[in-house]
């Protein structure tokens, strides 16, 4: 089964944003919130880092637990989705997740209060329903994944994005070894 | 309403009518003449508007409060919020019942004048109470073990989440038995004061309901204490890291941050000026000096409401999620 995640390798992030501005634009994410943010650690100082930070779409997802309405569910896929007709903006998704990854935008007309997260690119932020009242998802394709010029943000089917982390840890490992 | 403003309202209210519903079941047992009962039943009308009071405060946070009021208890598997809303619905319904056995009781209920006009009630409501009165008790006793045990236990666990350092530790816990019983209980306390100093006469009762308050008031302002102390103390101990990096952010804020000023000002008003007045209560129920007893049961209640607002403001606004610490935590792994 194919089981979708997200791995940043922050060793190669460098605060371009263009994961945030790709998200923005793929998803029609509004001014006022977004889907994704990068986080500086030590700015200005010795060892300073990037870490791009959004739902990580997790194995037991402590959102879809704590939600008290059954806005959020998770896909056998591994992606973490939620209903915005079911969300009433009680905000206790934001404070079980551990990456802050919910937002709940006040200056968006349409969904005031209403919480939004990365959707692995499958709902844009404004979703839409079919006739049968369920909502219309795309492919999973995320977009700050296929943006990032260094590669640190890595996305898709779980197997194939830890052999690549693997393999990158693995070098960093041998140049140490070796002094290069 | 902030965020912060209507979960500190809503917390503080509900618990404190969970304590007010308290107090007035220890009236009831305490109550031995229809006189008696005249008296406290003034205090029944503390529980249910608070309790309403606080859940418009609740209500007025949410983005959709009509949707959040018909759905909230969905997800009783899983989530403790929902479990929180259900048990608060659960103590609503049965505080209502019992504040209605008191002020419609037909003797000396304050709403008895009032059923009699109105032409569809003034039969009905009568018989109601009347078949329901015996059960007064039981349903006093069952809405203050859903409020205290049920209601008070799903409210701290749904704060008590591993990605809340701070708050996942037993004084969380505390800290609301301590709101629901001494603002609550002295809540009743000052209403009832307040009648005395109107009307000047009150029976034997009174001072045992007094006594008991002083009683609950001093255990709780010392499990307070302990309670302050704990959560300043061990709130470096945690499980992981980067839970210790967390609850080191709060403590920083809560000691040297925008809220100290509050903590500080919660351990002089809520802890110190209330156990003056409780030990000043003390003294004047043994002198039996009720009209001074009466003024400092009022000044015990008007601290404590403010030293707990005081408190739940440090205790929201201090909490430095897991989410805050997270990238230095993943930024060195």
């Amino acid at each position: 089964m194919v089981i979708y995640k997200f791995l940043d390798d922050v060793d190669r992030c460098i605060d371009c944003g263009g994961c945030f501005v790709a998200c923005k634009e793929r998803n029609q994410v509004p001014v006022g919130t977004s889907r994704i943010s990068v986080q500086r650690i030590n700015e200005g100082k010795p060892g300073e880092r990037y870490v791009a930070m959004s739902c990580m779409h997790c194995t037991h997802a402590p959102c879809e637990q704590a939600c008290p309405v059954k806005a959020i569910w998770k896909r056998e896929d591994g992606i973490v989705l939620m209903d915005k007709d079911k969300c009433i903006g009680c905000g206790y998704c934001g404070w079980a997740c551990p990456f802050g990854a919910p937002k709940y935008p006040h200056d968006v007309a349409k969904y005031q209060g209403i919480m939004d997260k990365c959707t692995f690119c499958v709902i844009p932020f404004d979703q839409q329903k079919d006739a049968a009242g369920n909502i219309i998802q795309t492919a999973p394709d995320p977009r700050c994944v296929s943006f990032c010029a260094t590669k640190a943000r890595l996305g898709g089917e779980t197997n194939e994005v830890t052999e690549i982390y693997r393999q990158r840890a693995a070098g960093k490992l041998m140049s140490r070894q070796v002094g290069v | 309403m902030s965020g912060n403003t209507s979960y500190i309202i809503f917390t503080v209210l509900s618990q404190m009518a969970v304590g007010a519903l308290i107090a007035m079941l220890i009236a009831d047992f305490l109550a031995k003449s229809k006189e008696d009962a005249k008296f406290f039943e003034t205090g029944a009308w503390v529980c249910v508007p608070v309790v309403v009071v606080g859940l418009i405060a609740m209500l007025s946070h949410e983005a959709r409060p009509f949707l959040a009021m018909l759905t909230m208890n969905n997800h009783l598997a899983t989530s403790w919020l929902s479990r929180e809303v259900l048990a608060l619905t659960l103590f609503v319904i049965l505080a209502v019942v019992y504040t209605a056995l008191w002020v419609c009781e037909s003797e000396y209920g304050s709403l008895r004048g009032i059923i009699s006009k109105i032409p569809v009630i003034s039969a009905l409501i009568p018989a109601l109470v009347k078949i329901f009165m015996p059960l007064r008790k039981i349903i006093g006793v069952l809405a203050a073990v859903m409020g205290f045990v049920v209601y008070l236990y799903a409210s701290a666990t749904s704060y008590m989440m591993y990605t809340m350092p701070a708050w996942n530790q037993p004084t969380t816990l505390l800290f609301f038995i301590v709101t629901t019983l001494l603002a609550g209980v002295t809540a009743v306390a000052a209403v009832l004061s307040v009648k005395y100093l109107m009307k000047k006469e009150a029976d034997k009762s009174f001072t045992t309901f007094l006594w008991a308050t002083t009683g609950i008031g001093v255990a709780m302002v010392v499990l307070l204490a302990v309670a302050v102390y704990a959560n300043i103390t061990m709130l470096p101990i945690a499980s992981t890291e980067m839970a210790k990096m967390a609850q080191l952010a709060t403590l920083e804020d809560m000691l040297h941050g925008e809220h100290a000023t509050f903590l500080w000002l919660r351990v002089v008003i809520g802890i110190g000026l209330v156990l003056v007045c409780l030990v000043g209560l003390a003294l004047a129920l043994i002198k039996k000096s009720m009209s001074t007893a009466a003024i400092l049961a009022i000044a015990v209640f008007v601290f404590a409401f403010i030293g707990e607002l005081l408190g739940r403001t440090v205790f929201f606004g201090s909490i430095v999620p897991l989410s805050e610490v997270m990238p230095h935590f993943l930024s060195i792994v």
